[in-house]
């Protein structure tokens, strides 16, 4: 049996190998993109990886290399991996440096909590930004501490603010932009949530832009009264860089309460938007509101990805962006102004669709009694990002197809924190979870692949004409980007929340995910639902519990 | 599974009481405390419970499943499904008693609720808590301020009043050039610990003793409290919210 796998293995070599071997980049181009320092692999926020060694023929010989377990209940972070050494953040505000060819620990760090009433638990952070030598990590009691990644000592430690008062703390990574690390904050409910930057070096805060804009500012007179004071719009994922415009792009969460528009009349800025700031200001150069008055929960959280294009000879630099209703927007990234949407999920009912800027055609008034909204609160999407492949120029995204019977219920009092709803989730009955391929400018599907459950993980593409994903029951596995069709899976155990990355040490390629169903993993909310909407799959829910992160690689002989 | 849920929401109510007791001890290990329901749900960082009148559907729903893009977690796998559902019932009692009552709301009348939000404010140039802290919050970086009687256009002429040790502020020069007043807060093993009060927030900084050119202590006070950009009325409602306010150290 070993011998007739050892000769499979080996005719699939020949074969990948007379198929392949002018496809392959050169070792210089490996060097090149070695490296996945960024939360979403570059600034642009693509998730894309050019390296190509492995590939759809190769693909098939992708084998677990090293594994590290965290010891903790659950993982759901995208590590960093920078020269040869990746950084992996765990719960508990735990750092770990281990070297990204063989696993081995170099050092970690625990950051110390003095204050643990501060601390919502449980909880995680997702992810940590590089840059200086320094790794950029915020804590679960709202701290931004910048360690030496050479040898995990604290360099220094500033607190973003008190978590009590802002009702807030991080939750993904910052964004390194330029000089400075930009980091947001949750929160849908107290005083405006905000994104802050902080000098990379010493720490010093350089700004902070507030997403509810104060009294005398402009966008102000969007919030009808007091409702401003106590409605959050968070800034809890991700954002992007753009270096040459030097501009922060950051998407923004619903008003607080959620669903009780009527407490708070007016477009309600900037939150459910995209913001553009100026990276040595903090200053708003442009917003895109995707949702005037969001009443459904709609965040426009989705990570903002910039992509160029030429229309008539002219390069037009775009941004690209899912919003939790099933729309994806393509905007002038230099202007904020609409330039196309399309939708990528199938069941859409809170809008009839969208008018000629990109806005919901249907008007969003307050709605007393149980309706069926599609998406529900859990968003076409959330945390899981989506991908954009060079190679392909396809981007790739899941859609989880909920719906919720939704009554909206007035706040006890003004001011009073809570959703301001309820809801009773239920799939979506003519569409299925799914992950698909689209051309960004035309909005054309080029290929949907159903899902396991509600899929909750990020997506990875590569120059191999591959892309990666995992489900909550622990299958990673690997789609080729232009089909859609399953060519390689591994079961890992555990539910899989935290995205793909790839990477190279000594011209070998790497593909590492993070597998680890628990306490603190990300995406386990619309997760747990499958045992209520898939019977047949109870036994297999939850999930077991882990925290370990897979590594893979092509065996040395075959490379 | 719908008709489970709602079988659910129907028996939840009528589940005995020492389950509801065992419900508040689990409440109290797991909602109350990290600042978040706070004790009996009366709130803090997250909602009230109190006199919400949500259903035991709704609040299974958010116990089970969190609410993603809050601090909001998941608990099913945390609690078991026993404990949630004794959780969901002590829940669904507080939240069918009656609404805190507005008397409670005025003890904290509207001035020291303003002066709560000015001390607590990250939108101003520099806010009180980055270094100071009263009801048990804030920067430990300048003194602890719960309880003080402060004449309410004073604030401003306390500007260079600490002269105790633990506030000495120090100028520092490393060897790289750069300088910046600080405060001393730890040293041991070859490294330092300064705070650097150049910005607010202050940063607490590590340095290798070699990194260190210069350090010398001030002669003027560590932070000019003269650029606060709080007005006259600011600062009163601020002295009003540090006059109640306890020490929660």
């Amino acid at each position: 049996m070993r011998a007739a796998a050892l000769l499979l293995s080996l005719l699939a070599f020949v074969v990948a190998g007379s198929a392949l071997s002018t496809a392959r980049a050169s070792s210089r181009d490996i060097d090149s993109a070695r490296n996945w320092s960024r939360y979403f692999g570059n600034d642009q926020a693509w998730s894309y990886s050019a390296l190509d060694q492995v590939d759809r023929s190769t693909v098939s010989m992708l084998s677990p290399v090293w594994a590290f377990a965290t010891g903790a209940n659950g993982l759901s972070a995208t590590p960093l991996v920078e020269d040869g050494v990746m950084y992996l953040i765990a719960p508990g505000n735990r750092l770990f440096a281990l070297d990204a060819a063989t696993g081995r620990q170099i050092w970690s760090y625990a950051y110390p909590i003095a204050d643990a009433g501060s601390v919502s638990r449980p909880g995680a952070v997702n992810g940590v930004a590089l840059g200086f030598g320094l790794v950029f990590m915020p804590t679960l009691d709202n701290h931004l501490v910048a360690v030496d990644a050479r040898t995990g000592h604290e360099v220094w430690d500033v607190q973003v603010d008190d978590p009590l008062q802002c009702r807030c703390r991080p939750s993904f990574a910052p964004v390194l932009a330029g000089d400075k690390v930009v980091i947001g904050a949750t929160g849908e409910s107290g005083p405006s949530k905000f994104i802050a930057a902080f000098d990379a070096k010493t720490g010093r805060q350089a700004w902070r832009f507030f997403t509810i804009p104060a009294p005398g500012n402009e966008g102000h007179e969007s919030w009808a009264g007091e409702s401003w004071k106590n409605a959050g719009a968070p800034t809890w994922y991700v954002g992007s860089y753009d270096p040459e415009l030097n501009l922060v792009f950051w998407g923004t969460g619903n008003p607080g309460p959620a669903f009780h528009g009527a407490s708070r009349e007016g477009a309600n800025l900037y939150s459910s938007s995209l913001i553009a700031i100026d990276a040595d200001s903090g200053k708003l150069r442009w917003h895109y509101q995707h949702v005037p008055h969001d009443i459904w929960e709609l965040d426009s959280s989705g990570e903002p990805t910039l992509i160029d294009f030429k229309e008539r000879g002219r390069r037009i630099r775009a941004v690209l962006q899912g919003n939790k209703g099933g729309y994806a927007h393509l905007l002038d990234r230099g202007t904020g102004k609409y330039i196309s949407a399309f939708a990528y999920a199938d069941t859409i009912t809170w809008t009839s669709g969208l008018d000629a800027q990109g806005r919901p055609r249907t008007r969003l008034e307050t709605n007393l009694d149980a309706k069926l909204i599609c998406p529900s609160g859990l968003g076409a999407r959330a945390a899981n990002r989506a991908s954009y492949s060079m190679r392909t120029r396809f981007w790739y995204v899941s859609s989880l197809e909920t719906c919720a019977m939704t009554r909206a219920v007035p706040p006890p009092q003004p001011g009073a924190a809570g959703a301001g709803a309820a809801q009773i989730m239920q799939l979506a009955s003519n569409s299925i979870p799914h992950i698909a391929a689209y051309d960004p400018l035309t909005g054309k599907r080029k290929w949907s692949f159903a899902t396991r459950g509600l899929h909750s993980s990020g997506l990875l593409t590569t120059g191999g004409g591959l892309m990666f994903g995992g489900d909550i029951f622990g299958e990673f596995f690997a789609l080729d980007d232009e089909t859609g069709r399953k060519l390689w899976s591994f079961p890992t155990g555990s539910g899989i929340v935290g995205g793909a990355i790839s990477y190279a040490v000594n011209g070998r390629q790497y593909i590492a995910v993070a597998s680890g169903w628990g306490d603190n993993a990300v995406g386990s909310a619309p997760a747990q639902y499958n045992s209520q909407f898939y019977p047949a799959m109870k036994a297999a829910t939850p999930p077991a519990k882990a925290a370990t992160l897979f590594v893979f690689a092509l065996p040395e002989t075959s490379r | 599974m719908k008709r489970w849920a709602l079988l659910l929401a129907i028996l939840l109510p009528a589940t005995p009481s020492p389950a509801s007791e065992r419900g508040e001890q689990l409440f109290e290990a797991n909602c109350a405390s990290a600042g978040c329901h706070g004790p009996k749900g009366i709130g803090g960082q997250g909602p009230t419970l109190q006199g919400r009148g949500l259903s035991a559907s709704q609040i299974t729903d958010v116990v089970t499943l969190g609410r993603p893009g809050t601090a909001m977690a998941p608990f099913k796998d945390v609690l078991g499904e026993e404990n949630l559902k004794r959780v969901v019932a002590y829940v669904q009692a507080l939240s069918e008693a009656p609404a805190p009552s507005s008397a409670k709301l005025t003890v904290e009348d509207a001035t020291v609720a303003n002066g709560r939000i000015l001390f607590f404010d990250t939108r101003r140039l520099a806010w009180c808590s980055a270094c100071h802290s009263a009801g048990g919050r804030g920067g430990p970086v300048g003194a602890d301020l719960a309880g003080a009687v402060l004449p309410p256009g004073g604030l401003v002429a306390f500007n260079g009043s600490s002269r105790s040790e633990a506030f000495q502020g120090i100028a520092v020069t490393l060897t790289d050039g750069q300088e910046f007043t600080g405060l001393a807060r730890e040293a041991g093993d070859g490294v330092l610990k300064l705070l650097d009060l150049s910005s607010v927030p202050p940063v607490t900084r590590t340095f290798e003793s070699a990194q260190i050119a210069r350090s010398e202590p001030l002669k003027r006070p560590a932070f000019d409290h003269r650029i606060l950009p709080y007005t006259v009325s600011d600062l009163a409602a601020i002295a009003a919210f540090l006059r109640v306010s306890e020490s929660g150290k």
